[in-house]
Parts: structure tokens; C-alpha cells; sequence
């Protein structure tokens, strides 16, 4: 027996432009997750570690 | 699946080009609109690629991109139209048969009756038959990434069935 199922499923072509605007945006939140990362963690991580190193020498 | 761990643009590219023709058609049985099914791959391809360390390997990737995929759909549908939604449920609610549906009854319903049905239909028992009778998913398989039981699996398929053919009678 056919199965109705597989014949209401849609067989367009995906836009090509779509591509370019998902990779771009990932790019986008990956630069935003990295320069979060390094002003929120990394930063303020060498700030502290130079900090303690001056504190040492003293 | 090493994209998991590295988050790498490029392995990510080359998932999108493996699954983004799927993924869109899938959200075309979703969506009013080209643009609106073009709009959903996008935010989903955008969420997978946050949420992509979730996947833990108990299913394929593929059953579980599906579900995602339905999951995105459903909450889509639901923010969009909670009225309307409403009004069907009270509908459904009319009628309350226990006569068990079979397989060979669902798979009478000509395909564009069928189209009509799930325009009707409340999205998340859309998505359950679809991962049964589309994409062939078993019982073990619909637990896994729907994470319920085995009984509440039947009972939510047998529920779908039940207000699928309800609604087929009624067009």
C-alpha cells in the first residue's frame, strides 16, 4: 500500500543565497563568543596573573 | 562526530550541505511560505550550531536533526497561533472513540486530504506521525529523541491516529 506520508513530503531546491547568510551569521556568533571569551575570561586572567607577578617581585 | 568538539565553520558547512535541502523541505510542510520555510532553515541551522554538543549519540544524527527540525517547527506554530490551536483541541475533545487505528487506515487517506489534515492538526501530533511514517522512526528510536517512555510513545501515536482520522472524517 503507498504510503501518504512520504508522498505529502516537499522536494524543492534549497536557495543557494541561504547558505552565505546561515555561514555568515555562524561566523558572527563565533567572533561574538571569542571576543566575549576574551574580554570576560582571558583578559581580566593576564590583568590578575601580571598583577601577581609585580606582587611577587616586590 | 568531530564538528561536535571543534565547532569548526567548515565541517559545519559541509553538515549544512549535507542536510540543508532536507532540513528545508522538511519546514516547507511547516511553513505558509517559501520565505517562511527558508526564515525557519536558517534560525534552525543557527540553533543546531549552538546546541550541537546535545547530541549525544544514543540515535543517528540524522533521526535526531529530524526531530530538532520538528521540534523548531512545532514551538514556531505554537507561538504563532495559540488560538487557533485552541479551537481544535476543543474540537477534538468533542469525540472521545477507543477504536484502535490501524496503519492501513491512515495509509487510505489520499495525500492531498491528507495535506488538509495536517493544516488542522495540532503540530505536535503532526511531528509524531511524521517521524513514524515518514521518516520510518521505530518505537525505540521515537523514545530516544522524543525522551519518554515506551507506553507514553504508543499512547501519543494512538492519540494521532485517533485525531487524524477525526478530522479526515469530518473534511
Amino acid at each position: 500500500m503507498d504510503n501518504p506520508f512520504k508522498k505529502i513530503l516537499h522536494q524543492e531546491e534549497l536557495p543557494k543565497m541561504l547558505k552565505e547568510k546561515v555561514m555568515n551569521d555562524i561566523s558572527f556568533i563565533t567572533l561574538a563568543i571569542d571576543m566575549a571569551d576574551l574580554l570576560a575570561i582571558k583578559y581580566p586572567e593576564t590583568v590578575e596573573n601580571l598583577l601577581r607577578l609585580k606582587k611577587d617581585k616586590n | 562526530m568531530e564538528i561536535i568538539k571543534t565547532k569548526d565553520s567548515i565541517l559545519f558547512a559541509e553538515l549544512y550541505d549535507r542536510y540543508g535541502s532536507v532540513v528545508y523541505n522538511k519546514c516547507l510542510g511547516f511553513a505558509k511560505s517559501k520565505v517562511e520555510a527558508e526564515d525557519l532553515t536558517h534560525d534552525i541551522f543557527i540553533k543546531l550550531y549552538m546546541k550541537l554538543h546535545t547530541f549525544k549519540g544514543s540515535s543517528k544524527f540524522s533521526t535526531w536533526l529530524y526531530s530538532f527540525t520538528y521540534n523548531f517547527c512545532v514551538n514556531y506554530i505554537q507561538r504563532n497561533s495559540y488560538k487557533t490551536r485552541e479551537k481544535v483541541q476543543e474540537v477534538e475533545a468533542e469525540d472521545d472513540s477507543t477504536d484502535e487505528i490501524t496503519e492501513n487506515d491512515i495509509f487510505q487517506i489520499k495525500t492531498k486530504k491528507l495535506k488538509k489534515v495536517f493544516s488542522i492538526i495540532d503540530p505536535k501530533d503532526k511531528m509524531i506521525l511524521l517521524l513514524k511514517y515518514q521518516d520510518e522512526l521505530s518505537i525505540k528510536e521515537l523514545q530516544t529523541v522524543l525522551e519518554i517512555s515506551e507506553s507514553a510513545v504508543k499512547m501519543r501515536l494512538k492519540r494521532a491516529k485517533e485525531k487524524v482520522m477525526k478530522i479526515y472524517k469530518k473534511l
